[in-house]
């Protein structure tokens, strides 16, 4: 029983649930019919039916999910918001002529104005320009660890889901020691105990905070990338290529790794923003990046003193404003990019 | 039966071991496939029908060598299959293919069609010329009577009925001899199933290829099948010509089945003679002693035997019955059954 | 449970339902004017294929369909004369278990994992009838002894994992039934059972229909199963019922070219090996995009330019008036010819 045209099935599955005192989580209910497109194949009897034979474009997942996702407004306001911080990462001169460095301590905690929209801080730097700089650093640190760790994490998880046996036990026990250690705590262990030197360029101190991050950040991965392997490892799919006589590298890279990236996009996307706040905590706590690199953590940290609080506002709320917004922005496209690539809603 | 026999299984078992506890020791097996021997010859289709936990789809896998045996042998044209290796094992898979049950899972849903159906000569180069692929495919595509142009869509832009024709076509891209259907038709809508029937023995009459039909749908097997083998509990209880199985079967359980099969005309209603079996089928990994039928047998305690236990006869419970012919005055087919016996 | 003051016609009188689903892709008319009636004590099939509405009209009676998506935009659902769509939310809900009762294909999914059933069976003694624990407790294993559950008071306290699928159902048939409801709708009961399994929880249904004089609603899309327990049947297409009858006539004379093919289409346990199976062509429409007129025209074999042009209006009375029929050429010779070998199965 099932069908030509499920959609209904499904209705009938989530009625049932409606039915039973325990709530099941809810499937998801927009999309639920599959587009039937019937078009004409002949049939045995010989009959050729006129269904509906217009030729449309062949569609990919990737290509529905991205339909799914153009008709959200979060979308794009997500996307566009991520799309100006990287833009400031990669081009900050787009945004102010100003320079972050030059400072006059004539303009002390002088509040927005005119040529200084945000204000200076107490050095007398422009605010909006160390603002608009501190992208670089935070963007930077949060795209490469995401980077490393889903590399980490997505190579030993599908290695451990895939093969099984004693080696998914030892890695996974590897992943569990590291999930249990606070992340936060390990990098300030870390980068007390090897603190990167002051003045060090902006990649020198950039690679050594990604590598701390993404040490501590990879089992969260590897734990998804293992359990979605095993879950499409027993699919129909790769059975019948593996009947086809297939090679395992042909499996994994053909078959089951494509099909269980979704959830490692999802969590790196997650991830990305945990990253950013990471780094900003670092830098407030004066740690990670040296002092001489313009970030967002040290902005806020330098802004953080009572006084200041209560008599320059200014110079604490938008450094910690533009963070904030980095980590929804990415929040909010990695809640997008779940729903668009969620199989149940096609 | 047309031709020489090409696929042999001799006394195949194959157990899953039950693990348990943090350290994983093994606390006992699920007999899944528990010794069965059967001939497929070349060109005829063997219906295997069972209920669910018989074992009926892991003796498909095993076919196609997705899992090896415990213990027992396949021969395919004399060679034993479980003992290929690489190029010999590769080319070995080219003539035993699978069609799965669900038309859902069993098409990745990344790939376009063109890809599923070209896959097996990706993997087999040397079953396309450099060039061919495309229209090789779309060959295929006409021939499960779907367009040709729908190369380039993907899975799920298909319904239930069209993806098995996809399976279908991926199943015999490489000319097989030998195609396990493993219940190709359970998962359809009543119209859509008779059209992948028909599909199914149309390729059959073109292609010349032999089948292992499994399924639980009685009716559909005994149409598309030669012979039919009857399982339970891991076991072939009873095998034979479709005729033989269907109007004389000889085994109380394929009574029962048969006789548990709705059929839909009302005015048979009542003059039926339903035999209504008791409980569930018991748990493969603790199957009962001597024939496994003994607990839900419905024939055992109306026989007249002198050593009964609880009703059953002794030899039921301490023996198990061997599946032989049982000549004098019984079909000729086999059964397993020490008091096998046409209904009266 | 007799009504002596009875004022209505018929224990449930469905009357011009409309269900509609909205979704972002569109509107989906999954029931489009869908009438029927249920005596007491009779059992009527709905038989379709998936997508045929027939699960959403069942849903639709019992007020759980699940909205949104789905929506009901028209039609009246008479239970012994009284409209429950009109009834307010704690109402309706009020009717389901001591008037309207349901069951479903998967009983593992509509029983709690995480109670004892015996403990879920009293739980709507408690609820429903105010019963104290002790007195629920009781008359919950009794319902399971009647269910047929070996042993029902050690497995009282027995969990839903602890049983087989044919147990389950029988669990979720003693839930239905506690507490004695007119009606009990089973939506596809035995799909999801070995044959064997099947027969013995479609005997239950009987016995207990009888003995709970309940009228049984029973949807399916299996022709056997409705050949053997049905007095009438309902034959569902897109949204839409296509043929009722009688089960004989049905059976024995399909009028509508829908339910030909089907009955032709089924392979038969007494029909030997081979031929072609007569299939009926193409495939289900979508619900998002209906063929214009008879949604069965692109597939029939029958079909005339009328059919093409205008819907056949739903369901006509023939003949003697215990059969309808909804299409353009039931009476038509041809028809009708080809419906009497179907019947015979000589093709």
């Amino acid at each position: 029983m099932s069908d030509e045209l499920n959609p209904l099935a499904e209705v009938v599955v989530e009625a049932e649930i409606a039915a039973v005192p325990n709530k099941l989580p809810r499937i998801q209910r927009h999309n639920l019919l599959v587009p039937n497109l019937s078009s004409a194949g002949s049939s045995d009897s010989g009959v050729t039916f006129a269904g509906g034979a217009q030729g449309e474009k062949p569609r990919s997942l990737g290509r529905d999910a991205w339909d799914d996702m153009r008709h959200r407004p979060l979308f794009w306001v997500a996307a566009a918001v991520a799309l100006v911080f990287i833009l400031a990462a990669a081009f900050p001169q787009l945004f102010t002529s100003q320079d972050p460095k030059y400072c006059d301590l004539i303009y002390s905690r002088l509040p927005p104005r005119p040529g200084h929209i945000f204000g200076n801080d107490f050095q007398g730097c422009d605010i909006f320009a160390r603002t608009v700089y501190g992208a670089r650093a935070s963007i930077l640190v949060g795209l490469c660890t995401t980077a490393v760790a889903a590399l980490i994490g997505g190579l030993l998880g599908t290695l451990a889901g895939y093969l099984g046996g004693p080696l998914d036990a030892v890695l996974s026990r590897i992943a569990d020691i590291f999930f249990s250690i606070p992340m936060l705590l390990a990098a300030m262990v870390a980068f007390a105990v090897l603190p990167v030197p002051p003045g060090a360029a902006l990649p020198r101190a950039v690679i050594q905070i990604v590598l701390v991050l993404a040490i501590f950040g990879w089992p969260n991965v590897f734990r998804l990338m293992r359990a979605a392997v095993i879950q499409t490892k027993p699919q129909e799919y790769v059975l019948a290529a593996r009947a086809l006589g297939a090679s395992p590298l042909r499996l994994i890279g053909s078959h089951i790794v494509p099909n269980s990236l979704t959830p490692l996009l999802v969590v790196s996307t997650i991830d990305l923003g945990g990253y950013i706040i990471a780094e900003a905590s670092l830098s407030f706590l004066g740690l990670g990046l040296p002092s001489t690199i313009v970030a967002w953590g040290r902005d806020i940290s330098n802004a953080s003193g009572l006084g200041y609080i209560r008599n320059a506002p200014f110079m604490l709320l938008f450094p910690a404003a533009a963070l904030c917004l980095a980590v929804l922005a990415f929040i909010m496209l990695s809640e997008v990019v779940r729903d668009a690539l969620d199989p149940k809603s096609r | 039966m047309s031709g020489e026999v090409i696929l042999e299984a001799t006394d195949l078992v194959k157990y899953y071991p039950i693990k348990t506890g943090i350290i994983q020791h093994t606390t006992g097996h699920v007999r899944a496939v528990d010794g069965v021997s059967f001939q497929l010859h070349a060109g005829e289709t063997l219906g295997v029908v069972g209920e669910s936990g018989c074992g009926k789809s892991t003796l498909g896998r095993l076919l196609v060598s997705l899992e090896n045996p415990t213990s027992g042998s396949v021969t395919f044209e004399g060679l034993d299959v479980y003992k290929q290796k690489g190029a010999a094992m590769r080319h070995l898979r080219r003539d035993i293919q699978i069609v799965f049950q669900d038309p859902y899972t069993s098409l990745n849903p990344r790939k376009t069609v063109g890809d599923i159906v070209g896959e097996p000569f990706d993997i087999h180069p040397e079953a396309a010329p450099k060039g061919s692929r495309q229209a090789k495919v779309q060959d295929l595509l006409d021939m499960v009577g779907l367009s040709p142009e729908h190369i380039n869509r993907y899975p799920h832009q298909f319904s239930g009925g069209q993806r098995q024709r996809i399976g279908v076509a991926r199943g015999i891209a490489l000319n097989p001899k030998v195609l396990v259907c493993d219940e190709p038709v359970s998962a359809l809508d009543v119209s859509v199933q008779a059209q992948v029937v028909n599909l199914l023995e149309h390729l059959q009459k073109e292609l010349g290829l032999a089948y292992i039909f499994i399924a639980h749908d009685l009716a559909v097997v005994r149409h598309i099948s030669d012979r039919v083998a009857v399982m339970y509990l891991g076991k072939i209880v009873e095998m034979g010509d479709e005729a033989e199985i269907y109007d004389h079967p000889t085994h109380p359980y394929t009574q029962a089945l048969l006789s548990a099969v709705p059929v839909p005309d009302p005015t048979l209603r009542g003059s039926r003679q339903q035999i209504m079996l008791t409980g569930d089928v018991p748990s493969p990994a603790n199957p009962p002693s001597g024939c496994r039928f003994h607990t839900r047998c419905w024939k055992a305690p109306t026989l007249d035997e002198k050593d009964v236990k609880d009703g059953v006869p002794a030899v039921c419970v301490n023996a198990e019955p061997e599946l032989i012919e049982h000549p004098d005055g019984v079909s000729s087919h086999c059964s397993a059954c020490h008091f096998a016996g046409e209904l009266g | 449970m007799a009504a002596d003051d009875k004022t209505y016609e018929h224990l449930l009188d469905v009357r011009d339902l409309h269900v509609e689903f909205r979704m972002r892709t569109g509107v989906a008319k999954a029931i489009n004017g869908v009438s029927f009636h249920l005596n007491e004590k009779e059992t009527l099939a709905i038989l379709g294929e998936s997508g045929s509405g027939k699960s959403v009209t069942a849903q639709a009676i019992m007020g759980i369909l699940d909205s949104p998506p789905g929506f009901v935009t028209g039609g009246e659902v008479l239970f012994q004369g009284v409209d429950m769509l009109k009834m307010p939310r704690k109402a309706r809900a009020a009717m389901r278990g001591p008037k309207i009762s349901m069951i479903f294909q998967d009983a593992l999914s509509a029983l709690n994992p995480v109670f004892p059933v015996g403990w879920q069976i009293a739980e709507m003694f408690r609820i429903h009838r105010k019963t104290n624990s002790s007195d629920a407790m009781k008359a919950a294993i009794s319902l399971m002894e009647q269910v047929h559950i070996p042993a029902a008071k050690q497995r009282f306290k027995a969990y839903p994992h602890q049983f087989s699928g044919g147990m389950r159902q029988r669990i979720m048939i003693a839930m239905a039934i506690a507490l004695d409801p007119w009606i009990l709708i089973a939506d596809e009961p035995t799909t999801a059972l070995d044959v064997t399994v099947q027969a013995q929880i479609m005997a239950l249904l009987k016995e207990l229909q009888d003995e709970h004089d309940m009228g049984l609603i029973l949807i399916t899309h299996d022709l056997g199963v409705v050949a053997n327990v049905a007095d009438r049947i309902a034959v569902m297409y897109a949204g839409r019922l296509v043929e009722m009858a009688p089960v004989e006539e049905v059976y024995g004379q399909p009028r509508h070219p829908y339910t030909i093919g089907l009955l032709e289409s089924v392979p038969r346990l007494d029909t030997k090996r081979g031929g072609v199976l007569p299939a009926i062509g193409g495939l289900p429409p979508n619900l998002l995009a209906m063929p214009g007129g008879c949604p069965f025209n692109p597939r029939c074999r029958f079909a005339v330019d009328r059919c093409r042009q205008g819907t056949p209006p739903p369901l006509e009375a023939l003949d003697d008036g215990t059969r309808f029929a909804a299409c353009w050429r039931v009476d038509d010779p041809e028809v009708a010819d080809e419906a009497h070998r179907a019947s015979e199965g000589d093709l």
